[in-house]
């Protein structure tokens, strides 16, 4: 007997609930109930339940990790763009016979664990690394300079591993946009400037942004590039959350610590649903 | 033309890798006409529009708008502006946006942008619909959209490729009539570009028939569906009925006597042939005529088949000297027996002197 297409979409959308409520509801709900009990050494939490751990982050010291956490994000997003939309552009504008073979080559370094390239780039920023021989033996530093367990090195660490994120949306959306509106645009007068920022960027936002996010939430939580290559001084939210969980077993003050972020991070998200209301709005009544 | 032309083209050449899109190609654009390349695809008369668009740069050659050289000007810069086969309308503006681009681009006032636009969209009757966007409208409502958009920034030259060939035939035939009337109202050069004979017909002051990136024939429509340069020009133009013959006889000027397979014909030619001269004899199906009996100069053949078309009965006839012919008639009172059975004996006649004569080119 074949099932009926209602017995179908019944299940569809069960099995679907089920694994949201079960794996992401849940836990986040637990976090949340973590969050407000205090820390018992014999389990993980217990009571009584409390707002201290909330209270706790208001000190200048967490709030001087998110700060930073955000800014080396923000950064090693803006570089990635920078550096992806004009590779995106150029993979878009390529002989399409030429393009699976230049996609393939930006997901190759996928096929090696990122937590080995990490240690990769440590090797190439040492003292003695391969940046600083060079350096050296070109004449332009006297002396190896300083750049492992800078933030510069941890985002150059997350510009390396997080750039394909970047791309690929980026890609997907320039692949689409169709070179006829841009001889249009050019035949109406604009050049290349404005043709860009009149016709690209606008018909290429959707790709910017899911490139953005792609590239900015992970750089808030890859530990392990802040451990590898910033070193103690230069902690990430990621490494913040871990080394609560792992390294201090206060549970309850980490799970609060996540709540937080996910907070923000939803902040952000209708910060720019709200944007790209008002730039829809202003196009049309112009 | 007495005025000078508001763009030329001087033996322009353009190739594609060792293809040429274009040789030697000259022609000049009058003030205020419309113009129709017309051709196969791959006869270069879209290279023409892009060429003057400025997408394309000639390889030899030059090209003037107003007297003045375009080499080395960017599409941008030119005064032209050109009507897309795709329409390649802004999906991410609104309608109204989409028409004041160019006025945006030239940086003209809030004021001034809104009453140009504004009676663009008026002239395209699109009026009321500037806050859609162009997925919003159908497709004969984004060709308007399209040419009130170039329209709008009034170029010297306007250049329209293929534009009407995405619109069913009724709406087809709408926007040509509209395309002719925005066109005189205007006073703008229009260069219209089309494979459909009908169209080119039906809007033209002038026809370029193009073929492998040469012009075959530069006239009147009127000149180019009667006295067609030469075969391909013929066959282009109109339904032909090309019959090989040999000319045996010249009695006087513009007059040839014709052997069609045993059978003499008088003929007029409007150039001169020699004795022995292979010629082709081409006849329009519409302006023959099918009889039982014989009737004059005619061709005598048995009647293969006959389809009805509302307007005209066609028949198709196979000619005792062998070709089969088409002929188109026309249903009038004084002509009640038009409906010939097949495999009728019949008499094919046509009116002395409507016929075309033409050299007998390789081409057939």
């Amino acid at each position: 007997m074949t099932p009926k297409p209602e017995v179908f979409r019944a299940v569809a959308i069960g099995l679907l609930s089920g694994w949201l409520l079960l794996f992401v509801l849940t836990p986040n709900l637990l976090v949340a109930g973590v969050s407000v009990l205090s820390r018992n050494p014999a389990g993980f939490a217990g009571a009584p339940a409390t707002l201290d751990n909330y209270r706790r982050l208001a000190d200048p010291i967490y709030l001087h990790v998110f700060a930073e956490s955000f800014t080396t994000a923000l950064v090693a997003t803006l570089l990635c763009l920078l550096l992806g939309y004009p590779f995106a552009y150029g993979l878009a504008r390529t002989r399409p016979r030429l393009r699976p073979l230049l996609l393939t080559l930006v997901i190759v370094p996928f096929w090696t664990n990122s937590l080995v390239r990490i240690y990769a780039i440590r090797g190439l920023l040492a003292a003695k690394g391969a940046v600083n021989s060079l350096l050296l033996a070109a004449g332009l530093i006297d002396q190896p300079v300083r750049l492992l367990y800078t933030q510069a090195a941890e985002i150059i660490g997350l510009v390396y591993v997080l750039l394909p994120f970047m791309v690929l949306p980026l890609y997907g959306s320039l692949e689409k946009l169709d070179p006829r509106l841009l001889e249009a645009a050019q035949d109406l007068g604009a050049g290349p400037f404005r043709r860009f920022r009149r016709v690209v960027l606008p018909l290429t936002l959707p790709g910017i942004v899911a490139g953005c996010l792609l590239v900015f939430l992970p750089a808030l939580g890859l530990f392990y590039v802040g451990d590898v290559l910033g070193g103690s001084r230069h902690l990430l939210i990621g490494n913040l959350l871990k080394d609560q969980f792992l390294e201090a077993q206060d549970w309850p003050f980490g799970a609060a610590a996540s709540l937080v972020l996910i907070a923000l991070l939803l902040a952000f998200l209708a910060l720019y649903a709200v944007a790209e209301k008002r730039v829809a709005a202003t196009n049309d009544d112009e | 033309m007495t005025k000078p032309p508001i763009a030329s083209f001087r033996s322009v050449s353009k190739y594609y890798g060792t293809h040429c899109a274009l040789r030697d190609f000259d022609l000049d654009l009058g003030e205020g006409e419309l113009l129709t390349l017309l051709g196969p695809s791959g006869c270069g008369k879209t290279t023409v529009l892009r060429l003057l668009a400025g997408f394309e740069t000639p390889d030899s050659g030059e090209i003037l708008l107003d007297g003045r050289t375009l080499a080395g000007v960017p599409p941008e810069a030119r005064n032209v502006n050109t009507v897309f086969q795709s329409y390649a309308l802004f999906p991410h503006l609104s309608v109204f946006e989409n028409v004041a681009f160019g006025l945006r681009m030239r940086k003209l006032g809030g004021a001034e942008i809104r009453e140009r636009t504004g009676s663009a969209l008026r002239m395209v009757r699109l009026e009321g619909l500037g806050g859609r966007r162009p997925l919003q409208l159908s497709g004969g409502q984004q060709q308007r959209v399209a040419l009130a958009r170039a329209l709008v920034n009034r170029p010297r030259v306007l250049l329209l490729d293929e534009c009407l060939s995405a619109l069913d035939y009724r709406l087809r035939r709408e926007m040509q009539l509209e395309l002719k009337e925005l066109q005189r109202q205007t006073g703008i050069t229009f260069v219209f570009v089309t494979h459909d004979r009908e169209e080119a017909l039906s809007i033209s002051d002038r026809i370029a028939v193009m073929q492998t990136g040469r012009i075959e024939q530069l006239g009147p429509p009127r000149d180019i569906y009667e006295r067609p340069a030469n075969l391909f020009v013929a066959r282009f133009a109109g339904e032909s009925n090309v019959l090989k013959a040999t000319v045996t006889g010249v009695p006087g000027p513009d007059t040839l006597i014709v052997n069609l397979a045993g059978t003499l014909l008088t003929v007029q030619a409007d150039r001169n042939f020699g004795i022995g001269e292979k010629i082709a004899l081409v006849l329009r199906p519409e302006d023959l005529h099918v009889h039982e009996t014989p009737a004059g100069q005619s061709l005598a053949g048995r009647v293969l088949e006959r389809t009805y078309r509302g307007v005209t009965l066609d028949t198709l006839i196979a000619l005792d000297a062998g070709p089969r012919i088409k002929a188109s008639e026309f249903f009038r009172e004084d002509a009640p027996a038009l409906d010939h059975p097949p495999g009728q004996r019949v008499h094919v006649s046509w009116t002395p002197g409507w016929e075309i004569v033409l050299p007998h080119d390789a081409e057939t």
